[in-house]
């Protein structure tokens, strides 16, 4: 008996070695190719005609759609900014989805909005719409107030109402740079072929200071918590996101904040009911649409931080958001298993969705099961301390080259953390990440595959917890 | 001994990753710490060169500057100065001083040489710097580089600069270079529109004479699009009206918009041309024919306007309505006839957009009209819109408008409504 268990934790520790040597190889270089994407986009920055593209007739109108669900604290700071973009023309849909707190009143009071009557056609099928507000000062302000059913159903109310080629979904708790709109537009003039969809950074609100709409003061947060989540941002954008839109294989754009091709949206029938993660699910499916039909596309990332946002600050809060974007995850990769290893979706077939498959769903599970193996084949004789203490210090440090690099890319980006205290910080948190957060996250993780190999397919809500609200973003590893 | 090959190669690689994390650390300092120094003494430049340039500008002794500002390329001087002299040079008035300032100062001379460079971004950067010096001697340099060039990134930034400049040789360049990026695809349609559309009006001419020249689709598409952001002219108005039958719908599309705008309509060519179109097979031409009659105001297009208010297509059905509002009161008898006896769907088109138009408020004043007609067509109009539950600007009226005649109307309609709707 002690020899079958001897061979079988021999076995897996070779596994995991091999496991973890595939997936660093496979993040460096992801890291090599985002550094020198961003090193270059900064030499373009200089050249790059976003003024004139603010000021061209060419340049597309854009519908911003902000689904809310009891935003009342957050929402009229969140239209104002969206209001206050710099960008030729666009409207701002606010869909209140069937808020019960003081979502509706603050927004109309706040922007003087009046009922009128429009017709919804329901091109996409959502819930019933009860009312419509605006107010002609205001021209390009709609909101929606609706049933509730969910952010996708939201999203897919606004895109029935929108009346612009490309609408950006907007979280209701999230600031906007002035120019966001238009730095996400420039890959769409640029590109000879169709840019279906594009995305941007997103960066963490806990600790930066606004004036009214726009940014004062740049700041860490002082928790723990949302530190590691700035770090954890940084590696997960600025390497993960830059490293897959160079491969042409992005499959997650943020909810936070993206812009999409309508008709392209709507040829695939809009946002799906029924996952938790309905901004990977868009993705993947925009993809499968197109490589299908053999039609050029593009999907694109772009390393400007264009969008604030606030992250859970305590256990509770995180853990549910966390379980919520890997049972996502499972649901997206679940429902779109017949394009994993088929070569008809070419890169996203045969590399991508095989990488979320391997790496992201069950890496926190070999993760975990590493540690007690690792421990066991320690106690048993099986691993020598010299051994275990390498292979722990080589995981720490791996770690915190990751996250050191993440925050190296942060510094080449503009709205960097200015002060030195916050190098130093964030350098002492990718440190840090590795003795708990990691940890936890993986557990979290690990729990979302349970639930969703249970059959769970309903979503935690991740709820109000003193300042700060959830980020509907997944930063999926790295 | 493997044992310890494997201990040795780990330790190697923590020492390895050690020094990479230390490298990354050390370079995100030294990028601070360097900028920093950079940026504090770029300021202090700045300023002093913002005074001694400004100064000299308005006194008129620009070239007695030459020595004092003369610096080392790349200097934080030379960065300081060329800043200064690009924000100077949007200013009309000082623009032939600072170009040669630019000149003397050994700029334009050193991105020229720029252009040679086999670097990507080194060679987009110069293409850019050179066309912000607005030097008429430069573009004979970048058409070289336009006729060179097949990166896309170089291409885009070169067409902006040389349609910047506005030099007609630079244009001729782009025009004639055009069948090739656009049959290469080496750049996109967008790109193309959004810097030719800085051109001035001197060169309606060219746009036109090239768009004779290439019987190309997508060329002819662009060119209207950018004839239809330049001001009116006879010579584009033609051509538009020569394109209004194209058998690309892009291009009648276009040329609908070069026509249909206001300052057009006292041009050469009668808004009735656009007629036929409201009839075309394809929808965005359709709406591109009733947004511009709408514009126009061209009485007579009405009932084909209205006939569109059913088309198949929601969109054109939208901007058929919105077109007869802006045509206003010669349209009561349009809405009218369709909220009459059409189906649901095509009425509540129209009344949404008689309320995004803000034309209910014309329905609304014109209860106190003198003319009866006017008077009964609009209160009928209001009275079906009522029937549809498009009753908010009826109520809003009652909460807070000020016409105590014009409320009466509106609570006799209705009770009409409402003893209608009993009584089936």
């Amino acid at each position: 008996m002690k020899t079958i268990l001897i061979f079988f934790a021999l076995g897996f520790n070779y596994f995991v070695g091999f496991y973890y040597g595939a997936m660093n190889i496979f993040y460096t270089a992801l890291l090599a190719i985002a550094l020198g994407v961003i090193l270059r986009h900064v030499r373009r920055i200089k050249y790059e005609p976003f003024k004139e593209y603010g000021l061209s007739s060419q340049t597309p109108s854009i519908s911003v759609l902000i689904p809310a669900h009891n935003e009342e604290r957050v929402i009229v700071r969140t239209i104002r900014s969206a209001l206050a973009v710099d960008y030729p023309i666009f409207e701002v849909i606010v869909i209140n989805d069937g808020s019960v707190d003081g979502t509706l009143e603050a927004v109309v009071n706040a922007f003087g909005l009046k009922k009128i009557d429009l017709i919804y056609r329901n091109v996409l099928r959502t819930r019933p719409v009860k009312a419509f507000y605006s107010n002609p000062e205001i021209p390009n302000l709609v909101v929606i107030d609706k049933e509730r059913s969910g952010k996708a159903d939201s999203l897919n109310c606004g895109i029935t109402v929108s009346r612009s080629p490309y609408f950006c979904s907007v979280d209701a708790d999230s600031l906007l740079e002035q120019d966001s709109l238009i730095k996400l537009i420039t890959p769409i003039m640029e590109s000879n072929v169709p840019v279906i969809a594009c995305g941007g950074v997103v960066r963490i609100a806990n600790g930066v200071t606004f004036q009214g709409t726009s940014l004062q003061e740049i700041d860490l947060p002082r928790k723990a918590l949302p530190m590691f989540q700035v770090v954890e941002y940084a590696r997960t954008f600025l390497f993960g996101r830059m490293g897959w839109d160079a491969l042409n294989s992005l499959l997650i754009l943020s909810g936070a904040f993206s812009l999409f091709l309508k008709s392209a949206v709507l040829n695939v029938g809009g946002y799906r009911g029924g996952t938790t993660s309905e901004d990977m699910e868009i993705v993947v499916r925009l993809h499968k649409h197109y490589l299908e039909r053999k039609k050029p596309y593009k999907i694109k990332f772009i390393s400007d931080p264009i969008c604030w946002t606030e992250v859970p600050d305590n256990l509770t809060m995180l853990g549910r958001q966390r379980r919520r974007w890997h049972l996502g995850l499972l649901q997206t990769l679940s429902q779109h298993r017949s394009m994993i290893f088929n070569a008809e979706y070419g890169r996203i077939g045969l590399f991508a969705l095989p990488y979320y498959l391997f790496f992201e769903t069950f890496g926190p599970v070999i993760e975990l099961m590493g540690y007690v193996t690792v421990a066991c084949s320690f106690l048993l004789g099986l691993l020598s301390t010299d051994f275990l203490i390498l292979f722990l210090v080589l995981s720490v440090f791996y770690g915190t080259f990751l996250s050191t690099v993440g925050v190296f890319l942060t510094e080449l980006t503009y709205r960097r953390y200015p002060k030195w205290s916050h190098l130093m910080r964030m350098v002492w948190y990718a440190l840090l990440e590795n003795f708990y957060y990691r940890q936890i996250n993986s557990f979290w993780r690990t729990e979302a595959l349970f639930q969703f190999l249970a059959g769970r397919t309903g979503w935690e809500h991740v709820v109000e917890k003193g300042s700060n609200f959830p980020a509907e973003v997944s930063p999926h590893e790295p | 001994m493997i044992t310890d090959f494997y201990k040795q190669i780990l330790a190697a690689l923590i020492v390895c990753i050690i020094i990479l994390i230390l490298a990354f650390f050390l370079a995100a300092v030294t990028r601070r710490v360097l900028n920093a120094r950079k940026y504090a003494e770029l300021d202090r430049y700045r300023k002093w060169c913002r005074l001694k340039i400004t100064t000299a500008l308005q006194s008129g002794s620009s070239l007695s500057i030459v020595e004092d500002l003369r610096a080392q390329p790349l200097s934080l001087q030379w960065h300081a100065v060329e800043e200064i002299l690009f924000d100077l040079i949007e200013q009309r008035k000082y623009r032939k001083e600072v170009r040669q300032l630019f000149y003397r100062l050994g700029y334009r001379d050193h991105y020229e040489k720029k252009l040679k460079s086999n670097r990507v971004t080194t060679k987009a950067a110069a293409v850019d710097k050179v066309g912000k010096m607005l030097s008429e001697f430069s573009t004979g340099k970048l058409i070289e580089v336009l006729n060179s060039e097949n990166n896309p990134e170089i291409l885009t930034v070169t067409i902006r600069a040389l349609c910047r400049n506005n030099y007609r040789e630079g244009l001729k360049a782009i025009l004639e270079r055009l069948p090739d990026l656009y049959g290469k695809n080496l750049i996109s349609q967008k790109t193309i529109e959004t810097s030719l559309v800085h051109c001035s009006a001197d060169a309606i001419p060219l746009l036109v004479a090239y768009g004779r020249k290439y019987g190309n689709p997508k060329i002819t598409a662009s060119l209207l699009e950018v004839l239809s952001r330049l001001p009116a002219n006879p010579m584009a108005l033609y051509y538009a009206g020569a394109n209004l039958g194209a058998y690309d719908a892009e291009v009648r599309a276009r040329a609908i918009k070069v026509l249909g705008r206001r300052e057009a309509s006292e041009g050469v060519l009668h808004p009735a041309l656009l007629l036929p179109l409201l009839e075309d097979r394809v929808w965005f031409v359709r709406l591109q024919a009733a947004n511009a009659l709408g514009t126009l105001r061209y009485e007579r297009a009405v009932d084909k306007l209205g006939a569109l208010l059913l088309d198949q297509n929601w969109q054109v059905r939208n901007a058929a309505a919105r077109a007869l509002t802006h045509i206003g009161d010669a349209s009561l008898d349009v809405f009218l006839n369709i909220l009459k006896y059409t189906d649901r769907y095509a009425k509540g088109s129209i009344c949404e957009e008689l309320e995004r138009t803000n034309f209910t408020r014309i329905l609304i004043e014109n209860l106190t009209s003198s003319d009866k007609r006017t008077h009964e067509k609009s209160r009928e109009i209001l009275r079906i819109m009522h029937s549809l539950n498009f009753s908010t600007p009826i109520y809003d009226y009652l909460n807070s408008g000020k016409n105590n005649g014009i409320k009466h109307e509106m609570a006799s309609l209705i009770l009409e409504t409402a003893v209608h709707s009993a009584g089936v």
